[in-house]
């Protein structure tokens, strides 16, 4: 053995590995790759020949050598952290394995999904109903930032928020399925971006606008911007217990119409309060058609925008208290109410910022200004300093500004476009530059480190990085080891698919203190992640089937309408006609239903099986429905039977052996 | 007075005193101890079988890791009987519930009955009472017995309407051992319910052994 490992490490030496490599692959696979089966096992001379041959034939370089150890994930392994990423316009989550970055699930949440039914049960309808604006059905959404739950500022690994920027919407996943069980709709504002962001213990979903309207999804002309439109964040209350959010328990904060922008929450030294940013505080309303400067220019013209402190926990006593307007059946905290119990400050940010990330500790509030080479670092001792000593400017809806100088612990330069940051274990944070294509390392000062408030290092991304995610980086813990660089562009990194590009995901290795390694590159073909979180995997418990037969996977109960094996049957009532079937490899019983045109169909569909991996769809084509139940659902899908004709029905999972017999008719009489 | 010179009184007595038969307490005194204890032990062995595994069988496919186990117990059937009935039904066998339902009923009785069997020797005095003592001897050949006619008789029932009747014919599963039935490899095996009955057979027989060995010895006397 130590024959071979001297070979291989020569070997690699010549072959320009060096040493470095030479002693990964001999630590890894030589010495201590007792774990895999006996075809993998090595052979004496063989494996450090035939890898090297590999690397030369396949034309890696010793760093693609390392990376490939470090995120090769041998068939039938588990990968160790979860990512869960938003999925831009596609409207849905996307699950990705860690370190392989395997995409392990797409999490269909405010768009239709064929593929799980999304959308076509009775069940997810009814979800997506409640996200309707004027009663109109969305189908569609821009999902942006995802927030696991949270207890005492960890994620607890059993829910997971997501908003909609398009509808101004959030909804809760839940991660025993990983399936969507409710969405809200804001009842104020049109659209979103300042969510999501749990507060530490999950007592509030944090969602804030984004394009300034009146509140209350009404008409007012752009003339009167200044008095009629309005920014606003609401704090959704969430019931854990329930596993919803409940609107009558929520409120809101009316702000400026400022564009509010990203938030984030405080936690320990800042529990209680929440942070948001803002960009155009010039209250620029576009008309660039009209001669006026277009949004972008508009938008831009000042100095600095406001970073808006809010103080949620004394917010939430003046609700109760009942010092509020009621906007379209929200609760809503006016700006002078605000002002007057001392809920809602401002504090100077240099201009056009994207990020605020508050530190593990909740010491320090961290903004990054697009259009400026620093993140600048604000503390929160220096803020409650400020209010305490009450000495404010104002802004032109009276408002108390904090001065900036007051409030500001330090600016790092780091480079072109800094936009968002998360930490790690080892006292670094981590932050985009976006116009620089590279993510900057740079060391918190104390407590956290001596070195403090330094440029540490960069990697090169490839191309236009928007968020990063560290394992656990927003949180009161964060675990350091990898970050996910979330890149907008992927240009030339993958096998060319016509002029639309994905984006592209990078895996970057942070765990060595002397520099960060890109180890891997993944595409997202159908969506574009803004941000994303990393959990430890053990931390989510997912079950593998449903708790019973007959499983209602929205209550968490047992359904009413769950049909036992032999007690299937087609009860007419009047033109309504009920289903009750079920479904097990391979077949449904009933597996032919007769109705009469114009009928009213109620079908019910309980997948009966108990094993994992057992799904079953139900195809019904001319009707447009297609759902799907997994081991031990039960839903329902209701139509009507307005066209005659002979229809097919069938399962559209592979099931079984006997798959496509799986199939019955459903016959409409003239 | 010694436990042999009372056994051989009680021998003598019995011979002598119009064949008094001694039941319960006097028969218990008047057996040798070790032929008492050793069948309560067969008892209660008996009697310990009863939440255990008399049998199981194991399926393995490439698509189930870990396999899927069955388990045959007193009182119920164990494992995954419900993914088993599911296979099943592709070859037209009959869901396991529904085999042998009569063994099944009679099963938790009959062990009883047949623990309380072991004891009959141990509590009535006379040879003959040994007679009682076949049951839980043969208890364990009678399960076996049946055991195998039942897997011959429900390999051998299939419906010939079943998607896989074609493919799959009649067949006896194996009763001990590796087989294969379709692409499953099965590994059978007798449970620690099963060993208990044995062991508690073997001890009725030492019992007996004993036992014979007292009386040969008090006729000598």
């Amino acid at each position: 053995m130590a024959v071979t490992r001297r070979e291989l490490i020569k070997s690699a030496a010549v072959g320009g590995g060096g040493l470095v490599v030479g002693g990964v692959i001999g630590k890894t696979v030589l010495g201590g790759g007792g774990a895999a089966g006996p075809a993998a096992q090595p052979t004496a001379t063989g494996l450090p020949q035939d890898a090297l041959a590999i690397a030369k034939q396949r034309n890696l370089n010793p760093g693609d050598i390392v990376a490939a150890l470090k995120t090769y994930t041998p068939s039938g392994k588990l990968d160790t952290h979860y990512l869960f990423a938003s999925g831009g316009h596609s409207g849905q989550v996307w699950v990705y394995g860690i370190p392989s970055m395997r995409i392990l699930k797409v999490i269909p949440v405010f768009s239709h999904s064929s593929y799980q039914g999304w959308g076509y049960s009775d069940e997810s309808l009814e979800i997506l109903k409640r996200g309707q604006v004027n009663g109109k059905l969305t189908t569609w959404g821009d999902t942006h930032h995802p927030a696991l739950s949270e207890t005492k500022g960890d994620y607890d690994g059993q829910f997971l928020f997501i908003n909609d920027k398009a509808g101004g919407r959030i909804a809760v996943i839940d991660l025993r399925d990983f399936m969507t069980k409710q969405i809200v709709k804001n009842p104020l504002i049109i659209d979103d971006h300042g969510g999501t962001f749990v507060t530490p213990n999950t007592e509030y979903v944090i969602e804030s606008c984004q394009y300034s309207t009146p509140l209350g999804w009404s008409y007012a002309p752009l003339d009167e911007y200044k008095d009629k439109y309005r920014g606003a964040v609401t704090f959704w209350k969430f019931d854990r217990q329930k596993g919803r959010i409940d609107p009558a328990q929520s409120w809101s904060m009316e702000l400026p119409p400022y564009f509010q922008d990203l938030a984030d929450s405080g936690k320990l030294a800042s529990d209680g309060w929440a942070f948001i940013n803002s960009f155009n505080t010039e209250m620029a309303t576009g008309g660039d058609a009209e001669g006026k400067p277009p949004m972008e220019v508009g938008a831009s013209q000042r100095d600095m925008d406001y970073l808006h402190v809010i103080n949620w926990k004394k917010a939430e006593q003046v609700v109760s208290e009942g010092m509020v307007d009621t906007v379209n059946g929200m609760r809503l905290i006016r700006m002078d109410m605000a002002v007057k119990h001392g809920l809602l400050y401002l504090i100077p940010e240099p201009k056009s910022p994207h990020g605020v990330d508050v530190a593990p500790k909740g010491d320090y509030i961290v903004v990054s200004g697009k259009l400026d080479p620093h993140v600048t670092v604000y503390s929160f001792k220096k803020i409650q300093d400020a209010i305490a000593k009450g000495s404010f400017d104002q802004d032109s809806y009276g408002l108390p500004i904090i001065r900036f100088d007051d409030a500001m612990e330090a600016q790092v330069q780091l480079g072109l476009g800094p936009l968002h940051t998360q930490f790690d274990n080892q006292g670094f944070g981590y932050t985009s530059l976006f116009l620089e294509s590279a993510v900057a390392r740079w060391s918190l000062g104390a407590p956290y480190r001596q070195d403090g408030w330094k440029l540490a290092g960069k990697v090169p991304i490839q191309y236009n990085v928007g968020h990063v995610a560290a394992v656990c980086g927003d949180t009161v813990n964060p675990l350091g080891a990898y970050l996910v660089s979330l890149n907008k562009w992927s240009l030339d990194r993958f096998a060319p698919t016509g002029p639309h590009h994905t984006v592209n995901l990078q895996l970057v290795d942070i765990s060595r203190p002397e520099g960060m390694q890109v180890l891997y590159d993944v595409p997202t073909p159908d969506g574009e992640p803004h941000y994303a979180q990393i959990i430890p995997a053990d931390r989510v418990k997912p079950v593998l089937v449903y708790p019973e037969v007959g499983w209602s996977a929205v209550t968490w109960s047992k359904d009413p309408n769950a049909t036992a094996k032999g007690k299937e049957r087609v009860v007419r009532n009047g033109s309504k006609v009920e289903v009750f079937m079920t479904a097990v490899r391979s077949h449904y019983t009933p597996d032919v239903v007769s109705v009469r045109q114009g009928d009213t169909v109620v079908w019910h569909i309980t997948n009966i099986e108990t094993a994992r991996n057992a799904s079953h769809g139900f195809a019904l084509p001319g009707y447009n429905l297609g759902v799907v139940t997994d081991p031990g659902q039960t839903l329902t899908v209701t139509f009507q039977a307005d066209t005659a004709g002979t229809y097919p029905f069938y399962c559209t999972e592979f099931c079984s052996a006997l798959h496509l017999e799986m199939m019955g008719y459903f016959l409409v009489q003239a | 007075m010694t436990r042999m010179s009372m056994v051989q009184r009680g021998v003598r007595a019995g011979a002598t005193q119009e064949r008094e038969v001694a039941v319960g307490v006097r028969g218990w005194l008047r057996r040798r101890r070790a032929v008492r204890v050793t069948l309560s032990v067969a008892a209660l062995l008996l009697l310990a079988s009863f939440p255990l595994s008399y049998w199981s069988l194991r399926l393995e496919a490439p698509q189930y890791p870990g396999g899927l186990p069955f388990t045959m117990h007193v009182t119920r059937l164990g494992g995954n009987v419900q993914e088993i009935d599911e296979l099943n039904h592709y070859i037209g066998m009959k869901k396991l519930e529904d085999v042998a339902t009569l063994e099944r009923r009679l099963w938790p009785a009959g062990l009883v009955a047949v623990a309380l069997l072991a004891l009959v020797p141990a509590v009535v005095d006379g040879r003959w009472t040994w007679i009682f003592a076949l049951g839980p001897l043969l208890y364990p050949v009678g399960f076996v017995v049946d055991l195998y006619w039942r897997l011959y008789t429900t390999g051998h029932s299939l419906d010939p309407h079943a998607a896989l009747s074609s493919s799959v014919h009649a067949f006896t599963p194996r009763l001990l051992g590796s087989g294969m039935i379709a692409q499953f490899r099965t590994e059978a095996a007798f449970g620690p319910g099963y060993y208990f009955a044995l062991v508690a057979a073997a001890l009725v027989a030492v019992a007996f052994w004993l036992d014979s060995r007292s009386f040969a010895r008090g006729r000598r006397a």
